[in-house]
């Protein structure tokens, strides 16, 4: 019990009612906020762990192609052929709003998407080719290395939609955590302490009332003896 | 709409391959440095980077500075060498943190 140092006066009586009121409402809706992100979140987090077992499944695979061509060729064939390449992997980020927060969503970028469409086409043939495509020369480089490149790059869109679902449940976790503690301070604090201070000065009103009105009651008292008084004198003189 | 690159920090075993997908790899094996790799990053236009767990469990920081901001992700990734479950322990931490109970772990429910 908690009772806030206001003056126990009317008006602060119609704002602390207004207060308490708006808490309430501001209760309800931040509690129905925590339990949507939750269910939101619950699911994302149940997506993310099936996509992380997809993901360490898909590596495993390739550490072992790349333990094959580690064994075939020396480890400066290979550097040399990997680094040879340039970071050209380019990703398209979207922002998308999420029950008002704020979450990135990736995708691997698509240059073909700003094309008209006979160049598109025509890309899309390329495209095909591009699957396979191999980012260093053959010579001096055994296939084992490229079996590894290509278990590697049927992981890359399962690690991107990771990506996209963990940082996902990171932002969201950080909200739940927020809009959690906000209820919680609501109902545990700011709308018990409101309920308090209404109460207490109800009655200090009350008291004020009952107080007044004793008073009231001895004033008159005090008058009326008096003027019993004053016209018994007056009686006693006349006679 | 925005266009990020992507990046991989880990130990040369597990992250070389990357650099045949055109992701920038990072190579190190230390938890301190890749921490600062990860801040010079950040600061570029990287919308994802990878790290392996290894790193990522032995640097606290990697992951929990950037768990609030919107850009980077950092991901955790396994390594090729030891498999600690660390990713999954730190969602799993995370989700705790959040929710007030851990609900991923099969022994509490």
């Amino acid at each position: 019990m908690a009772v806030m140092r206001v003056n126990p006066n009317r008006m602060e009586l119609m704002r602390l009612r207004e207060q308490l009121s708006v808490a309430r409402r501001g209760h309800k809706l931040l509690k129905d906020k925590r339990d949507e992100l939750m269910r939101q979140f619950i699911s994302t987090v149940k997506h993310n762990q099936e996509l992380r077992a997809e993901v360490e499944n898909l590596l495993k695979q390739y550490n072992q192609e790349m333990v094959l061509a580690r064994a075939v060729m020396p480890e400066q064939v290979i550097e040399t052929a990997l680094f040879s390449g340039y970071d050209n992997l380019i990703l398209q980020s979207r922002r998308k709003n999420l029950m008002s927060v704020q979450v990135p969503e990736f995708f691997v970028y698509d240059q073909r998407m700003m094309e008209d469409r006979d160049e598109r086409r025509e890309r899309a043939r390329e495209r095909d080719r591009s699957q396979t495509y191999i980012p260093y020369g053959f010579t001096g480089v055994s296939g084992e290395l490229d079996h590894a490149i290509l278990a590697l790059r049927k992981a890359l869109p399962v690690m991107i939609e990771l990506a996209t679902v963990e940082k996902t449940i990171q932002l969201l976790a950080g909200e739940i955590a927020k809009t959690r503690r906000r209820v919680n301070s609501l109902e545990h604090r700011m709308i018990p302490d409101l309920e308090d201070t209404i109460r207490s000065i109800t009655m200090k009103m009350e008291e004020n009332e009952r107080a007044n009105t004793t008073r009231l009651m001895k004033v008159k008292d005090l008058i009326l003896e008096k003027e019993i008084r004053e016209r018994r004198r007056r009686h006693e003189k006349m006679s | 709409m925005k266009l990020v690159k992507v990046a991989v920090i880990g130990d040369i075993d597990s992250v070389l391959g990357f650099r045949g997908l055109g992701m920038n790899v990072i190579v190190t094996d230390n938890p301190v440095e890749a921490f600062s790799k990860l801040e010079e990053l950040a600061k570029k236009n990287y919308g994802v980077i990878f790290i392996t767990e290894d790193l990522a469990e032995k640097n606290k920081n990697i992951i929990e500075n950037y768990v609030e901001k919107i850009q980077p992700a950092v991901i955790l990734i396994p390594s090729s060498r030891s498999d600690t479950d660390f990713a999954m322990k730190s969602l799993q931490e995370l989700v705790k943190r959040a929710v007030g109970i851990d609900f991923l772990n099969p022994e509490n429910n």
